[in-house]
């Protein structure tokens, strides 16, 4: 489990890429691979957080985060898969349940992210009059507020999603699948959702699948190599 | 007459009609940055376009809190719907109609009419496109052998070079064309980038899924072999049930089942 420091860390890590899955800047700080290396580079142990995170950016390519779509917030999924990747042994385990996290954390994220939405309406709403004055400064206390609310909201849900991490530590002292059967499974499990989202690009590009299928031949080439 | 060829109002100063003052513009375009911070289902990102529109508003007849500025104001508060990185094109066309003094029921209009386009260009583009190759660099860096710092630059470097230069693109875009802003959308990059960029994503993608598997099941190709085979035709039959069932919460259930089997049933 984390020292308290470390928790710390990670939940002010996790509460600002939270702001940037919609309401300050949408540089993609909030996208799973980069709050999972950010998590295991606090908790000292990066290439674990890092394969949580490659596979549950993997995962992610399916989402677009359309406006007013209900989708994950893959930012506090990030910090919470990278987070038990890292801290949780053995790896093969470790990384099953991160993903496992990663994708209930996100979850929760997305339910609350609808709760804030309203709650910014019903803030609006009884601004209403001020905004049709043109008052000025009012839509600027508006999205300070609803930029805080938003704070507040991905604090939480990095605070609920960080403690499934000693849960995830005694799921995996109990595992009893071998560890090939179990990274073999992720994986499995999260290329299948890329191979979807890659499939759905092909929409529109002429020739993108033909050029799926050569690029697909020439990566197994590779790794076959590298397997070699 | 404006540059546009509108009626103007007398009392804006000619240079700011050809040019914003370099600190409201890049006033604007930070603003821009958090035009969702307050995204609702009722209003969208309408008082979001208010506060980053609110700096070219000082410089109408009167200033801060003169009846020009307030009617804006409250004009821009209402709803608007569109890709938040296409806002600052929104942002500097609406921006430049109300400088050049053009009739209110115009610009209401106008505004009500860029919301479409805006938002389907920015989805096709961004989110369907471009983001999506984006992060599949990163993926390949990280199967190419890069550790998770250099898959993150990988990702985050490249989407931000875009991202960035888009938001600051559309604000001048916008503000130099005002009314006629909906030429710019049919450029070619806008109107056949998504095609060029989702090819591109279809041979990263190609790359990085086999490359990522073997870089984290090394030196056992029959099992790398069979994840992919396992994993592609997975793949297909979720994207056939797309719209019935989402990739990650069929990802989340297979998940959920090894973990039930590895606790109860072995």
């Amino acid at each position: 489990m984390p020292s308290p420091e470390v928790l710390a860390t990670l939940l002010a890590v996790g509460t600002a890429l939270s702001l940037d899955s919609v309401t300050v800047g949408q540089g993609m700080l909030s996208r799973p691979l980069v709050g999972a290396v950010l998590a295991g580079w606090v908790c000292g142990a990066l290439w674990p957080a890092t394969v949580a995170g490659v596979f549950l950016e993997a995962i992610a390519l399916e989402t677009l985060p359309v406006g007013a779509s209900r989708y994950p917030d893959w930012a506090p999924a990030g910090i919470v898969a990278g987070t038990i990747a890292a801290t949780v042994t053995p790896f093969a385990p470790a990384f099953v349940l991160a993903l496992v996290g990663g994708l209930v954390t996100g979850w929760v994220g997305g339910q609350s992210m609808v709760v804030l939405r309203h709650a910014n309406g019903r803030r609006i709403a009884r601004a209403r009059e001020s905004l049709d004055d043109g008052v000025p400064g009012t839509a600027g206390r508006l999205l300070a507020l609803g930029i805080a609310t938003d704070a507040v909201r991905g604090a939480l849900v990095v605070a609920a999603g960080l403690a499934l991490v000693p849960l995830s530590a005694l799921v995996a002292a109990r595992w009893t699948t071998d560890a090939t059967t179990t990274v073999a499974f992720g994986a499995v499990s999260a290329m299948m959702v890329a191979g979807s989202a890659t499939r759905q690009m092909f929409h529109g590009a002429a020739r993108a699948r033909v050029l799926f299928v050569a690029a697909l031949a020439v990566g197994t080439l590779l790794a076959w190599g590298r397997w070699a | 007459m404006g540059a546009l060829g509108v009626s103007t109002d007398a009392a804006v100063t000619e240079p700011v009609r050809d040019a914003l003052p370099l600190g409201t513009r890049a006033t604007m375009l930070a603003r821009c940055f958090v035009v969702q911070g307050t995204w609702s289902y009722e209003q969208m990102v309408g008082p979001g376009i208010a506060y980053a529109i609110e700096p070219a508003l000082r410089l109408l007849p009167g200033g801060v809190g003169g009846r020009p500025y307030r009617e804006a104001l409250a004009r821009h508060a209402q709803f608007f719907n569109c890709h938040p990185y296409f806002a600052s094109m929104a942002v500097g066309a609406l921006a430049r109609m109300e400088i050049d003094g053009e009739p209110p029921a115009a610009i209401t209009r106008f505004r009500q009419a860029l919301c479409g386009p805006l938002g389907s260009v920015g989805d096709r583009l961004v989110w369907a496109a471009w983001l999506p190759a984006c992060a599949l660099l990163g993926l390949l860096a990280f199967g190419l052998g890069a550790g998770g710092a250099g898959a993150v630059a990988a990702f985050v470097i490249s989407y931000n070079l875009g991202h960035v230069a888009l938001r600051a693109w559309g604000l001048s875009e916008g503000w130099r064309r005002g009314r006629q802003v909906a030429a710019a959308l049919g450029g070619p990059v806008l109107r056949d980038g998504a095609a060029h960029i989702g090819r591109a994503a279809a041979v990263l993608a190609g790359l990085a899924l086999p490359l990522v598997v073997g870089r984290v099941l090394p030196g056992d190709a029959v099992e790398g072999a069979l994840v992919l085979a396992a994993a592609l035709p997975a793949g297909y039959v979720v994207a056939r049930l797309h719209g019935r069932i989402h990739g990650w919460t069929a990802a989340l259930t297979l998940l959920v089942t090894l973990l039930l089997v590895s606790l109860v049933v072995l």
